[in-house]
């Protein structure tokens, strides 16, 4: 603690130094793509005589600050032409760069659209980003060109099998990541349970995954942020791409509405999943309904040098329906307003102003007799504003806050029986979440670079409702109700405060090598509660109540980064070790859904995971792409479970690896191919079997849990890639083809027991058998056709 | 469970390649313990308790019964003796009038080798079925055709738990598929659903499934029989559990963590051993299409 408090004083003596400097300019701008008009996230910017150099920020701003001089301003992206101009800063400037294409790397493959050494030079770790461009030409599921799949092949994050919603980051469950689109959290990220992500490729402009080392500008969940950035539009001209694939169609429309000025983005996707499948639907649900579409909007407006305003909205659906007897749908919906103001060059304001919802309905009965409807909702607003000030380009202090209110609806519900009516709702529960950080990144000495912060964070569950109170009971059992008492609207319920320190720190070891570290707490205040393998779309989200506490993680991490052969290899090797703690579990049996006292369901346990993770990245050339290895184990300790003992989480994998490679076979053939291997996941057998009332009851002696591992998971995919002839035509066609499982493994999803299914004679004995579930258990071909046209 | 078939019913139509082989594995079985499986009823007819071994999982094979041990079962006045019959079948004989009336409380009481077995429960009341009804389906996930539901009511009061026992021809429904139990109206008791008619999935409940999962229907002249067991809140929690955990093959992706079916018989000790004590009620109903 002493040496973090020397630490802060060292700091804001250096601060306040830095800042009295007489005699400083800046020069400031956006950073942007000349083609297209969009800004560029990550583009570096740097001055040759100095070395003084800056990244631009998710707004592709940026600001650099020092003595008055006349430099050489660069700017650079990895696969566009730098660009190089001459400034004499005798006074403040404004200068937007705008990056052309380079026509040598256009159609080459580019691993990472960032500055070429960031591996080793930014000060961050634990973060990997990815590229819509090397994402379109990776083999895929049935074609669809997927974030979420994509980011599975990163180190350290994995998923509890094939067609599971979510993903698992560094040993944490499902719900710890916070998923961001455009500022908005995402509640349900998939489509078709968990087989296509809810983000249409043709809108998205950048894709960032925090695994560690989380800065305090982001919270609110313990193991990461995806934090996904939508395009704004074209602001030069018409624009028109899209795409039939085997599973979705899709068209996305941008243009300028004022040239320069203020551009839009229209981008949809439908399934025809319910076209493909009528024929082989038998006539009894020939009226079935099956599909799932997206519609993601974007528009911005630029007022002036200092005011630009972005508006962006989702709208997603999954419908599922039987004629009138049965009906199922769910979906996510967002909608972001973003105001960036300078207030001047070097003080950068954003503010963000939200709407997101999930809901669900379900229904049953196509009588008025028998029926049952029930819907289920997630909503939230919130207000956030954030300050970027660029005091020098050693010394950055971002500050901000925000709030988040909270309306959880988790079962609307009504059933009506032999015509009598029954409201079976659940009742509704709100929240208030607050925050506010600060965060300094300052280079220290030359070598040495810190990123140190503080987030404190409030969470208040708030009436009105009523408010239960569990006795003891035998730990995995039941709690009895013993009082209820109700709590009016805007009562508190029940508060939580927690502070919450990040810091990471950079030292170079020479020109490419580096070597970092970090360690973040996070607190998170809202909880999936999911009991299943795969979590349903039913699953509903509680806030932390007076009987489930927030969970907290604590996580430390070092990395070694070099690059070599002029950074056309990138090598990183990462450690971690995360604690977690108030981790939401669940009594044997617990009954999650249409439950008003589903607290007494829960269990509070901890967690812990550690790994490590090696990366190895060719970016560039005719051959390209990168292996990933993480070694890591993900354990929970519950009291009430595993006779207290700690056990492997169900989505524990000791090794994972991947190997993603693409191969240009001529300037318009790129051959690709992934192969994945990773250990079985951890689940419990029954070993022993008892009858009851002719029923034969499996039983674990041991009250273990995850006792077995399921066998290896291992699949090669490839795909080929032909892009369109090269030229400046109008429209230009993308093929690819591609074969998912090529060896057509059966992966096991899980092994379960079960007893066959003839019916048994009174008095003789259950057969049972063990059952390997594979969820693809063949190659899977396809084919995919995406245009552009400008 | 059964909020989930539908997802999964989604799931298969979809057909994704997905695909389920039966394969071996070795699930480290060690040693066997004593079951219990004592649920008996107030009717006049001879009533049975068992007292078994617990096996491997995989043996396929009926239980090895234990056949040394003293049996008793007491609702505070009388005693009464279940007698060993054969292969750990202990059984008491009625004479004139059951063991007990709604409200009495029971106890269970086992004596085999060093070992003392207790139990005590309840006998909870159960409604009267009004009737079964045959109707015509044509939608619905099963065969199109004459289909049976069973017409009952709750009481009013929370808390009622009934195990509805169902025969087709004389024929037991005794897949785990078939479990039926409702608390109060409904599935759990989460619901809060109360003193209503069963609702319909319950009442639907009684129609036999065939092996591929679908309801069967009913042809003429099939004979429909209907039992109503009220069974203790300990003794619906642990058929629930069975009938989760028999059936969870059908959950898929969807599949819940294996967890132990929980009864109410302790050893001295006070030990849970495997098995349940339950004295039910019985109410039934019978037609003939």
């Amino acid at each position: 603690m002493k040496i973090f408090k020397s630490l802060v004083v060292l700091l804001s003596v250096l601060f306040f130094t830095e800042s009295t400097q007489a005699q400083d300019y800046t020069v400031s701008g956006y950073i942007k793509d000349a083609e297209n008009g969009e800004t560029l996230i990550g583009a570096f910017i740097y001055l040759s005589e100095n070395g003084a150099s800056t990244v631009s920020n998710e707004y592709g701003f940026y600001s650099i600050t020092v003595e008055s001089g006349t430099y050489t301003l660069n700017g650079t992206y990895l696969g566009y032409k730098d660009v190089v101009q001459t400034i004499t800063l005798d006074k403040n400037l404004k200068i937007d760069i705008e990056l052309g294409a380079d026509a040598n790397t256009l159609e080459e493959i580019v691993v990472t659209a960032e500055e070429i050494d960031r591996n080793v030079k930014a000060l961050e770790m634990s973060v990997n980003k990815l590229d819509i461009k090397t994402l379109t030409k990776l083999p895929t599921l049935l074609g669809e060109t997927e974030i979420l799949r994509g980011i599975q092949l990163l180190p350290g994050v994995t998923s509890v099998g094939e067609g599971a919603a979510g993903f698992n980051v560094r040993g944490g469950s499902i719900d710890q990541n916070l998923v961001l689109l455009d500022e908005a959290p995402v509640y349900n990220s998939s489509h078709l349970f968990g087989f296509f992500s809810v983000f249409n490729p043709d809108a998205v402009k950048d894709v960032k995954l925090y695994k560690g080392g989380i800065p305090a500008r982001y919270g609110g969940r313990l193991s990461s942020i995806l934090d996904v950035r939508m395009k704004e539009g074209n602001n030069k001209k018409l624009e028109v791409n899209g795409g039939v694939g085997t599973i979705f169609s899709r068209l996305s429309v941008e243009a300028p509405i004022v040239k320069d000025k203020s551009s839009f983005i229209i981008a949809g996707r439908r399934s025809y999943i319910d076209v493909l499948a009528k024929p082989f639907l038998n006539e009894d649900i020939g009226s079935a309904v099956l599909n799932f579409y997206d519609l993601t909007l974007k528009t911005n407006y630029k007022f002036s040098e200092k005011d630009q305003v972005f508006l962006s909205g989702y709208f997603g659906r999954d419908n599922f329906g039987f004629g009138d007897a049965a009906g199922f749908n769910w979906g996510n919906q967002t909608g972001t307003v973003r105001w960036n103001h300078l207030f001047s060059d070097k003080l950068f304001a954003n503010l963000t102003t939200y709407y997101s919802n999930y809901d669900y309905q379900i229904n049953f009965g196509d009588t008025d007799e028998d029926s049952f409807d029930w819907n289920a909702t997630i909503k939230n607003y919130s207000f956030k504003p954030e300050f970027s000030w660029f005091i020098s380009p050693q010394n950055i202090l971002r500050f901000g806050g925000q709030s988040i209110y909270y309306i959880f609806e988790p079962a609307n519900a009504v059933s009506v029986s032999n015509d009598v009516t029954v409201d079976i709702s659940t009742s509704e529960q709100y929240s208030l979440e607050s925050n506010i950080f600060v965060e300094n990144e300052i280079t220290l000495l030359d070598r040495l670079q810190v990123n140190y912060g503080l987030r404190l964070s409030h969470f208040a569950y708030l009436g009105a409702r009523n408010v239960y109170e569990f006795g003891d009971a035998e730990r995995g059992v039941q709690r009895p109700l013993i009082n209820v008492t109700r709590a009016e609207s805007g009562e508190v319920i029940a508060d939580y405060f927690n502070l919450e320190p990040r810091f990471s720190l950079k030292a170079d070891l020479g020109d490419n090598s580096s070597l970092k570290a970090s360690y973040n707490r996070t607190a998170q205040y809202i909880h999936l509660l999911s009991n299943t393998t795969a979590s349903t779309p039913v699953d509903i989200w509680t806030p932390a109540t007076n009987n489930i506490k927030p969970a907290m993680a604590d996580q430390v991490a070092l990395g070694y980064f070099q690059n070599f052969k002029d950074n056309k290899y990138e090598f990183s090797g990462e450690i971690y070790y995360k604690k977690l703690n108030d981790l939401v579990d669940y009594i044997d049996g617990a009954d999650l859904i249409l439950n008003e006292l589903v607290e007494s369901q829960t269990l509070d346990g901890e967690g812990r995971a550690y790994g490590a993770e090696l990366m190895l990245k060719k970016a560039e050339g005719r051959f390209s792409g990168w292996v990933s290895y993480t070694l890591a184990r993900s354990e929970r300790l519950v009291d009430g479970i595993n006779n207290n003992e700690w056990y492997a989480s169900r989505f524990d994998q000791t090794h994972n690896l991947s190997v993603t490679t693409f191969y240009e076979l001529t300037k318009r053939l790129t051959l690709s191919a992934n192969f994945v291997y990773n250990s079985g996941t951890p689940t419990t057998f029954a070993n022993s079997g008892y009858y009851q009332q002719g029923y034969f009851v499996p039983n674990n002696d041991n009250n273990s849990r995850n006792n077995v591992r399921i066998p290896d998971y291992h699949r090669l995919d490839l795909s080929l890639t032909i892009d369109p002839k090269p030229g400046n035509r109008k429209w230009k066609g993308q093929w690819v083809f591609g074969i998912y499982n090529i060896y057509s493994r059966r992966n096991p999803f899980s092994i379960y027991f079960r007893q066959e299914n003839q019916r048994v004679n009174v008095g003789a004995p259950v057969n049972t058998e063990a059952i390997r579930l594979s969820v693809i258990g063949n190659f899977i071909p396809s084919i995919s056709y995406n245009f552009t046209f400008k | 469970m059964k909020k989930y078939t539908y997802i999964i019913a989604i799931l298969s139509i979809i057909g994704l390649a997905s695909c389920e082989d039966a394969i071996e594995v070795d699930n480290g079985f060690e040693a066997s313990q004593i079951v219990v499986d004592a649920w008996i009823t107030n009717e006049v007819k001879p009533q049975v308790i068992q007292i078994t071994e617990s096996q491997d999982y995989f043996d396929n094979r009926v239980p090895t019964g234990i056949t040394n041990a003293t049996v008793s079962v007491t609702n505070g006045t009388q005693v009464f003796n279940f007698d060993h019959v054969e292969g750990g079948r202990y059984v008491y004989n009625p004479v004139n009038e059951g063991i007990g009336n709604i409200g009495d409380k029971f106890s269970l009481n086992i004596e085999v080798d060093d070992k003392i077995l207790t139990s005590s429960t309840e006998l909870y009341r159960v409604p009267e079925i009004d009737s079964i009804s045959i109707f015509l389906e044509t939608e619905g996930f099963g065969d199109d055709g004459y289909f049976a539901e069973l017409y009952a009511t709750d009481f009013p009061g929370q808390g009622d738990t009934y195990w509805v026992k169902s025969y087709r021809n004389d024929t037991l429904l005794n897949k785990p598929q078939e479990i039926n139990l409702i608390y109060d109206s409904s599935f759990n008791p989460g619901t809060n659903l109360d003193g209503v008619t069963f609702i319909r999935p319950l009442r639907f409940a009684i129609n036999a499934i065939g092996d591929d999962g679908l309801f069967r229907d009913i042809n003429p002249g099939d004979r429909i029989r209907s039992e109503i067991y009220s069974i203790s809140n300990d003794a619906f929690d642990f058929m629930r559990l069975v009938q989760e955990q028999t059936t969870n093959g059908d959950n898929s992706i969807f599949a819940l963590p294996v967890a132990n079916s929980r009864g109410n018989v302790r050893d001295q000790d006070g030990n849970l051993v495997l098995g349940v004590f339950n004295v039910a009620a019985v109410t039934s109903f019978e037609v003939t299409f």
